[in-house]
């Protein structure tokens, strides 16, 4: 087992020769510099999900007012250095503050149990058309494919019109539109790993296919498919925030960020905050998972590098 | 292959259009009530469903709507009595528009920009292009609409935060109206462009013709935009094929957010309405728009790279 292990394929060297247009900058110092800048941006990022994540989680337990209680002898403040109410009022005088953070729970756990749900169909379904090809491959292959070619958005909307817009259907969609992507990574995945010797290995000493499958390449199948979750986390956010903009979303009194960002839009010449106050906390988070993603791939290419 | 390509574009066309019915005919709402309002009849709900032919198995109804496509004819709205041809004929003009305009402007950006920092690796420039297109492509759409109609409508007034004027009637408002829009879906095109470009000029200038042409003492630009930029075109111009059906997709939320009365705006209106017949046409429109699209890609880079040709 372990002699067919440790013989590395040598990835084929740059391309000689090197051919110089002027000068090329200093690329160790370059590449130092960008190193040490990516970790402090990688530790904001994952600093920021989890104060969203705590706010959200915490949010009943929380020293703030209500996300519905109107107080109307304090409408539209503008943000300020006030307490508590520091990220402004809008017009029925609901703190700002407790809106983002009550919305928060929205968005995250749309991100996550959407994400969590295609993760995990798409993934079985991706390993197991990738490892036993024929048929299986054909029909998932198919499936995915007419998903991918409606646009995203239009599929959205079809499915959360035919199921009502609520928490639960708004997560029942993007399951469904993130499951044929997750398949097709996890197909392309596996296949690669099926052809690696360790798996001939496996093969060859009598393993049965659930535990060639489970064993050597479902663990190595997961680490470039989770990269790829946390982006898509971020991605459904967005999307979340764009069918909630639509009227589509959570309905009301619940905030949620594109609710209130769809509130907000009529007066964003007056009061811009309402709108940018969530924009910002949306950009934050999204750009967090984007980090934190590509963070994830490079130390999966790391090691993949070192087989 | 061309004919094994052809073959998936049926299946899948026809797959989505099932699907859309299929998905139309489980609406919880009844389309009689969208024609005749919340006091429908029975006589009047069971007449709409005979029109329309929901009384009848699911497969004799996709076969009859098939038909009927094939000729020609997407049926008539429920509501306006308007044909979904002649709908589609006033509103895809305007998505087409902004799409194209969107992907002309990305190109124009990525382009120089993918090229210059390839050839000055690790500069300044390529270094600051490179932050930003990360951060652009992280950037939401809808984010980025808002944060411009904010500071180019309200704050600056340069361009109009909504509405359209048709080409014919006025081009330069025609184009005031079509850039905010247009620059909200070019931006994140442009950031994944100028990454893929300069990846791929990157490395074509590590190659021997490329040092065959410099040892010739063939100017910089030459050698940059002759020599080094076409063979490095290939996954831009699958790219851009790929953005262009996405840039379909991504115009609904745009158009609503510009209310520009583009086939978005349309979608959005008769999902709302209820008003299955228009919606069917308008999805299966776009569908087919973007399986084109990305059939015609595949068939570009056959006609591109003679090595796939074999495949």
């Amino acid at each position: 087992m372990t002699s067919t292990t440790d013989t590395p394929a040598r990835p084929a060297g740059r391309k000689t020769p090197f051919v110089r247009l002027r000068r090329q900058g200093r690329p160790a110092q370059a590449a130092g510099r960008g190193r040490r800048r990516w970790h402090v941006g990688f530790w904001l990022a994952v600093g920021w999900l989890v104060l969203i994540v705590l706010l959200a989680v915490l949010a009943n337990v929380l020293p703030i007012k209500g996300y519905a209680t109107p107080n109307f002898g304090n409408v539209n403040q503008p943000p300020g250095l006030r307490w508590p109410e520091f990220l402004g009022t809008d017009n029925l005088g609901r703190s700002e503050l407790s809106r983002l953070i009550y919305g928060a729970r929205v968005s995250l756990a749309v991100g996550f149990l959407s994400v969590g749900i295609a993760f995990v169909v798409g993934t079985t379904l991706g390993v197991l058309a990738g490892y036993f090809r024929r048929a299986t491959e054909a029909v998932i292959n198919v499936a995915s494919d007419t998903l991918l070619a409606i646009p995203p958005l239009v599929l959205l909307l079809g499915i959360t019109v035919v199921l009502k817009p609520s928490l639960r259907n708004l997560v029942i969609g993007l399951a469904v539109l993130g499951t044929p992507t997750f398949a097709r990574l996890a197909k392309a995945n596996t296949q690669t790993m099926a052809r690696r010797e360790f798996v001939s290995a496996s093969v060859i000493l009598g393993a049965r296919p659930a535990r060639v499958l489970w064993r050597d390449i479902v663990p190595n199948v997961l680490l470039p498919v989770s990269a790829f979750g946390a982006e898509l986390i971020g991605v459904f956010i967005v999307a979340e925030a764009s069918l909630s903009f639509l009227g589509l979303g959570v309905p009301p009194p619940q905030p949620s960020w594109g609710g209130m960002i769809a509130a907000g839009y009529p007066n964003l010449s007056t009061a811009p905050y309402l709108t940018f106050v969530p924009v910002v906390a949306l950009f934050l988070t999204v750009f967090s998972f984007k980090i934190v993603g590509d963070r994830l791939r490079a130390r999966f290419e790391l090691q993949e590098a070192k087989l | 292959m061309l004919l094994r390509r052809l073959g998936q574009l049926v299946i899948v066309l026809l797959l989505v259009s099932f699907l859309t019915l299929l998905m139309l005919r489980l609406l919880p709402v009844d389309p009689a009530y969208a024609i005749y309002g919340q006091n429908a009849t029975k006589a009047q709900v069971a007449q709409v469903h005979h029109q329309l032919g929901l009384d009848q198995p699911i497969l004799v109804q996709y076969g009859h709507w098939l038909g009927q496509v094939l000729t020609g004819n997407l049926g008539t709205s429920l509501r306006t009595g308007q044909t979904v041809t002649s709908a589609l004929a006033t509103t895809l003009p305007i998505t087409l528009e902004i799409v194209i305009i969107a992907e002309l402007i990305a190109l124009a950006v990525a382009i120089p920009l993918g090229v210059y920092s390839a050839y000055r690796a690790d500069g300044k420039l390529d270094r600051a292009v490179s932050a930003a297109s990360s951060g652009m492509v992280a950037i939401p759409g809808f984010v980025l609409a808002l944060v411009l109609v904010y500071f180019f409508a309200y704050l600056w007034r340069i361009f109009p935060a909504t509405g359209w004027v048709p080409l014919t009637a006025d081009p330069i408002e025609n184009l005031r109206h079509v850039i905010l829009p247009a620059v909200t879906l070019a931006a994140v095109e442009a950031a994944v462009f100028t990454r893929v470009l300069r990846s791929d000029v990157y490395s074509t200038l590590r190659e021997n013709f490329v040092l065959a042409a410099r040892a010739q003492g063939m100017p910089t630009a030459n050698v940059l935009w002759r020599t080094a930029f076409r063979p490095s075109s290939l996954s831009l111009t699958t790219l851009a094929g790929v953005s262009l059906g996405r840039l379909i997709g991504a115009t609904v939320l745009v158009e609503i957010i510009f209310s520009l009365p583009g086939a978005g705006q349309l979608l959005v209106q008769s999902i709302f309405a209820n008003d299955i017949v228009l919606v069917q046409g308008v999805v299966i429109v776009l569908v087919a728009g973007v399986v084109l699209i990305n059939f015609l890609v595949d068939l570009l880079h056959l006609y591109l790279d003679p090595r796939l040709r074999a495949a």
